[in-house]
Parts: C-alpha cells; structure tokens; sequence
C-alpha cells in the first residue's frame, strides 16, 4: 500500500509543477507528464503482476488452451499503452496523433487475435458439418 | 523505487530554469541562444524520461507477455 | 365298449394345445444397460440407483466443465480491467471478448447437445419398440380401442418430436449461439431482436407439443376408457347370462386372465419406465450440471462489471437450458404415454 500512497503524493506534486511549468514552459510539462504517467504505470503494474499470476495459476487450474487467455492479455497490454499514449497526446494538444496511435492499437488487436478468429471458424465448420 | 519524485522536480528545476533563461536571453537579443537553451533543455529531460518509458514497456511487454 | 372307445377318441379332440401369453418390455439399448437397476425391492429404490450411478457417471464432465468456467472467470477478469480503464478501446476488447468466450464455449455446447439429439433418438426408437408391447398387452386386458388410440397418437407424437427436434429445434439452437456471440461482439439491435424471436420461437413450440399431446392423450383415455369398459361390462353379464350353469365361472375365469394381463403389462411398464430414465439420465445430469455451472459463472462474472461478457455467458446458459428442455420433452412425453397405458383398465 505504500506504493499507492507514494503514487498518489507523487501525482500531486507533480500536477502543481505541471500547472506552473505549463505557463512557461509547455514541451517540458509535456515530458514531465509522460514521466509522471510512465512511473505511475509501472506502480499500477506491481498491483497487477500478483492478479496476472491469478490468471495464469486459473487457467493452469483450468488446463486449457493457453492461447486464449494469452491472447485476451495481450489485448490488455496493448490497450493500456495506447490509451495513456493516446491521452498524452490529446493533453499536448494534437488529439490526431492520439486518434492515429488508436487506430494501429485496433488493427494489432485485431491482427493478435486471428489465431482465435481461424480458431472459431475451423469449430463453426466443425459444427455446421455435423449440423 | 516505482514513483521517483526527485525525478519530477528535477524536470520541473529543469524547465523553470530553462524558461527563465530562455527569457533573459531573449530579452537581451540573443534570440539563438535562448532557442539553443531551449531545445538543451528539452534534450536533457528527454533523456531521462526516455529511460522511463522504455522502463515501462520492458515491464508491460513482460507482464502482458507481448 | 364301442361307446366308451368312441367317447375317448373324442376326449383327444377336447385337447388343445394351450400356450401363454408374455408381454416382456425390450431390453434398454447398451448405452443404457449399465444404469438399470438389476435388483431393487420398491420402485423408488430403483430410482435411486439410476440417480447414484448417473451421478457417479458425472466426475470426469464436472471436471472439465469447472476448468472451463475458471477460464471464463479468468478471461471477464482481464477485459474488466481494460474495460474499467480504457473507454477508447471498448469496440474492440469486446469484439475480442465474445470471440474468445464464444470459442471456450461452442465446443462443448457442441458436444452436449449431441449428447441431447442422441438422447432423444434412442428415447424414440426405444419407444418404437415398447409401445407396441403395451398396446398388446392393453389389448389383451380388454381395451383394444383404448389401446388403439393411444398406439397411434403415442407413435405419431413421438416421430413428430423426434423430427421436429433433430430438423428445428437444434438448428434453431447453434442459430441461437451464433447470434449471441454476434450480438455480444457487435452490440446491434436487430440481432438482439432477432436472437429474443429464435429463443422465443424454441420455448413455444416445445411447450406446445407437450400441451397437445397431454390434451390428445386426455381425452382419447376419457372416451376410449368409458368404451372398452362398458364393452367388457357387457360382455360379462353376456357369458354369465348365456352359458348357464357354468356362466359365471367362465366370467370369473375370464376375469383373472384379465387381472393377469394387467399384471405383466404393469411390470413391463415398471421396466419401461425405468429404461426411459436410464437412457435420458446421463444426458440430463451432464447437461443440467452445464447449465448450473454456467449460471453460476455469469453471476459471478456480473460482479466484475464486464457486462456483455457476462451476459453472454449467461446466453450460453440458456442454450443449455433449452438442450435440457428438448431431452425432458422426449421424455415426458414417452412417460407419460407408459403411465397412462399402465392405469389403463386398471
């Protein structure tokens, strides 16, 4: 917990810099809020580390196919990047670049589940066959 | 530790430095040098946010198995 | 003396050959042999073993159907904490949600409800056989028309079913999947509509079926019963009013070959009956222990706040649901029909 309440103090701190570097000085504020969302992620991702092993020791209980869970986690990965990406941007002023990044985010989803997609038309030719 | 605050008030010493000499040396004409503080500034605060964001994705692509 | 050799040579034409009637049930097809109770005191002992070995039957499907319901678990948990996070990327996470649940789970609705449509053919052909043998022996206790009646609509009913089952009610069902999985991943009201008319369409026309065999077998029992028993009525007063002296012995001898061809007819019935949940048992549980497993899956899911996941978890189970209703219909509907042949004249 002591990850968080530091977190939180850090966030804090750094928003009144921001506001006054803003005024004066806004490329450095940009790249001091990437640093700030950058360090505040990797405190989110020490949370997460101990609910990614649940997931991995849920599918070992489960004793599937580790390609599904794999791929929906993946997703995730991809979709936190993009999105605190995509924020950066918008609060630097260019939402384009943002609307740009989220559009490849969408194509790699996309491009990281086909194996899924192959996967469910081979079972719904499995199933019509037999239907 | 994950949340470096010494991090953060170094770029913000950084930028406010930066922009009051930015200021001065505008004001007395020497308008390339205030845009060569300028650009030194962001340079420096670049780098060491950069180490940060790789940082980050080393820790996502190893978490998220990317 | 010629007389007496007379009289005995017309004695050996007095001798007939006599033999009895057996109305014995056909044997349970070899899926389900192992679940019939071989030697049980009462009916509901009986029951009860086809309960403990269906259930014991279960363990290696429960095991399976556990895993795959912690791996929904698992996958609502991860696009949960995408979700909560990031609203940009909703279109798309659910997209990928409903693919991947939808993969986890087409596979063994698959195999359930295979394990339902073959259910229900071997309910039919096994009712193909058994019926006949109950008609025979309604008729042999004096109700040919009662008997009659209730041949015809039993086989009609049980083919209808059977057809009906195998032609439209599992094709409206994998119809019903996909549209689930498709409306999950799209969010699109016309295939929201149209997965509510096909689930609807289901419920109907089963219940259906069964009101209007229920009906059918009503009131063919009604009017045929009240015809065989006053036919017979008339025909004992007959014999003992026609043959004298010996009249009512011959009724009341008539009679306990009567009471007799109930006899057999009831434990062919009892064996019937048995057969019939022996066949539908194993299906039932495995089926029924799905549709449980999913409901508390979805519940559990729910909480998390990925809602589509969960509902779409919760669609599956509906499916489920309806594989169990069509397997309970066949045989319902094959219960009922030996039930009412063994209250028939009694």
């Amino acid at each position: 917990m002591s990850v968080f309440w530091k977190t939180a103090a850090g966030i804090l701190t750094a928003i009144i810099l921001w506001i006054n570097l803003n005024q004066s000085n806004k490329d450095t504020s940009v790249l001091m809020t990437l640093a700030v969302c950058a360090m505040t992620m990797m405190a989110a991702a020490s949370f997460l580390q101990p609910v990614v092993s649940f997931v991995d020791k849920i599918q070992d209980i489960g004793k599937l196919d580790t390609g599904l869970v794999s791929t929906v986690l993946k997703v995730v990965g991809v979709g936190i990047i993009t999105e605190i990406a995509a924020l950066i941007c918008k609060d630097a002023g260019n939402e384009s670049m943002g609307k740009a990044l989220q559009f490849v985010s969408a194509g790699v989803v996309l491009w990281i589940s086909i194996p899924v997609f192959e996967k469910l038309l081979a079972l719904l030719d499995k199933i019509l066959g037999g239907v | 530790m994950i949340m470096e605050i010494d991090l953060i008030f170094k770029i913000a010493a950084i930028g406010i430095i930066v922009s009051i000499l930015n200021q001065v040396l505008s004001r007395s004409g020497r308008e390339e040098q205030a845009t060569m503080t300028t650009l030194t500034g962001l340079i420096v605060v670049l780098m060491m946010v950069a180490q940060k964001i790789s940082d980050l994705f080393e820790l996502v692509k190893r978490l998220f198995d990317l | 003396m010629r007389k007496f050799i007379v009289l005995l040579l017309m004695g050996f034409f007095l001798i007939q050959p006599v033999s009895a009637t057996e109305f014995t049930a056909p044997a349970a097809p070899e899926s389900a042999q192992k679940f019939m109770p071989s030697e049980q005191e009462t009916f509901a002992d009986g029951l009860w073993y086809i309960i403990k070995s269906a259930v014991s039957a279960l363990q290696p499907g429960l095991a399976d159907a556990s895993g795959i319901c912690l791996s929904l678990i698992a996958i609502v948990l991860l696009v949960s904490i995408l979700n909560s996070f990031s609203e940009s990327s909703a279109g798309v996470l659910r997209l990928v949600a409903a693919i991947v649940i939808g993969l986890l789970l087409l596979e063994p609705a698959n195999s359930l409800i295979s394990l339902g449509t073959n259910a229900v053919i071997e309910l039919s052909e096994y009712g193909k056989l058994m019926i006949p043998v109950m008609t025979a022996a309604v008729a042999a206790q004096g109700g040919a028309t009662t008997s009659a009646a209730l041949y015809t609509g039993t086989i009609f009913f049980i083919t209808l079913l059977t057809a009906f089952i195998t032609r439209f009610i599992i094709p409206a069902l994998y119809i019903y999947l996909c549209l689930c999985v498709a409306n999950c991943a799209l969010e699109q009201d016309m295939l929201k509509q149209v997965r509510d008319f096909v689930k609807w369409l289901m419920t109907w026309s089963l219940k259906w079926v069964l009101y209007i065999f229920t009906g059918y077998i009503s009131i063919t029992g009604v009017i045929s019963g009240t015809v065989d028993a006053s036919a017979l009525k008339a025909a004992k007063i007959g014999i003992s009013g026609a043959v004298p002296v010996v009249g009512s012995i011959l009724s009341d001898a008539a009679e306990t070959i009567l009471v007799s061809a109930g006899v057999m007819k009831n434990a062919a019935g009892v064996y019937g009956i048995f057969a019939v949940l022996a066949i539908c048992v194993v299906p039932f549980v495995q089926i029924g222990a799905h549709y449980l497993l999913l409901k508390l899956t979805s519940a559990v899911s729910g909480v998390f706040g990925h809602k589509p996941s969960a509902e779409l978890i919760q669609d599956f189970s509906t499916g489920m649901g309806f594989a169990l209703a069509m397997t309970g219909t066949a045989c319902m509907l094959l219960l009922i029909s030996l039930v009412c042949y063994m209250k028939m004249m009694g």
